[in-house]
């Protein structure tokens, strides 16, 4: 008999469980539809404070200032004169904790050099595919010769741009410190000169808000 | 304890209402007058109370122009600022628009600092800073 009791109770208690978990999860998804927000566009040239891992800002800042020291620099200036330099871009070394597309800061730097009308670039990336095309406009026997773009015309690069992204991490139990430091390089590839360097110090720390949220 | 939590952050939220994000404008030009004062706009009359540009010069560097801006903090209090460049042609049109991002500076108490920025390419006539605190 008392075992029969037990059982009925812990069936009751078994549907008042699952009956709270139901309401639990109702008033979860009301007030999930209640809090959501419409999409919107924003303005890219904000300043972005999301977390402190690297972000769009450190990015435009690190490209703005690195462009505007090449460009500035006295014997570049005096390279850049009278002539547009070819250049190659390297690979940013990236030395730090985080997953950072670096070609990403490389491609914004190279293309506000190239839109400054200082520079020219060969892009290294796509030499497998201009081989291609290059291979079947004197192979294929498909294009006009007297139209065909020749093989072995093309511009060494005179210039290499490289460079690396370094951070240093620290935490305590309050605050979050990150220093990031980007370091870019310009180097005549016939004398093996570095022509032109600069650094970009970016920190950024996050302290644990008043009320622990 | 709620009580004073709930009302505490009521309060930043009537804070961060009331922070404006309009600053001060200045706009620059590579010859005619030096009085950058006169090319001053203010939207922000508390903002421009606490900082203020102590000086504007402009260079042409080859034939990029270099403009160098200095700020500075008239309150004793740290004010973490944001300031961007615009650049216009001869023509006053906008040089790649939408080129320059905001740059979030810290300018510390009573100190100034120095905005140095080179236009995008040698077109450029006159340039816009604009300088705000958020």
């Amino acid at each position: 008999m008392m075992l029969s009791e037990q059982s009925v109770q812990t069936a009751a208690g078994k549907k008042l469980k699952s009956a709270g978990a139901l309401l639990v999860a109702g008033l979860l998804s009301v007030s999930l539809v209640g809090c959501s927000k419409a999409i919107k566009y924003g303005d890219a040239a904000e300043v972005e404070t999301t977390t402190t891992g690297f972000g769009s800002t450190d990015l435009q800042q690190i490209a703005a200032k690195m462009v505007d020291s090449v460009l500035t620099f006295p014997p570049v200036v005096e390279i850049t004169a009278k002539r547009r330099p070819v250049m190659f871009v390297d690979t940013i070394k990236n030395k730090t904790t985080e997953h950072i597309d670096t070609e990403s800061i490389t491609d914004t730097i190279s293309t506000k050099l190239l839109r400054s009308g200082k520079f020219r670039f060969v892009d290294m990336t796509k030499v497998a595919a201009v081989k291609q095309q290059l291979d079947y406009q004197s192979d294929s026997g498909m294009v006009n010769q007297n139209a065909a773009m020749k093989m072995g015309q093309q511009v060494g690069a005179e210039y290499m741009l490289y460079g690396n992204l370094s951070s240093i991490v620290k935490r305590n139990s309050s605050r979050k410190d990150v220093y990031y430091k980007f370091t870019l390089k310009l180097m005549h590839l016939q004398s093996g000169i570095v022509e032109w360097s600069d650094e970009k110090e970016i920190r950024k720390s996050k302290e644990k808000s008043l009320f622990g949220l | 304890m709620n009580i004073v939590k709930l009302s505490a952050l009521l309060s930043g939220v009537v804070l961060l209402a009331g922070c404006a994000t309009s600053g001060i404008e200045a706009t620059g030009k590579t010859e005619g007058d030096p009085e950058y004062a006169k090319h001053l706009v203010i939207h922000n009359e508390p903002l421009a109370k606490a900082i203020t540009i102590t000086d504007m010069k402009s260079r042409f560097k080859g034939d990029l122009l270099e403009v160098n801006v200095v700020l500075s903090n008239l309150s004793s209090s740290d004010k973490s600022i944001q300031y961007r460049f615009a650049w216009y042609d001869g023509d006053n049109f906008e040089v790649e628009q939408g080129g320059r991002s905001w740059i979030p500076v810290v300018l510390h108490g009573k100190s100034s600092t120095t905005m140095r920025a080179v236009a995008p390419n040698p077109s450029v006539k006159t340039y816009k800073v604009n300088v705000r605190e958020l």
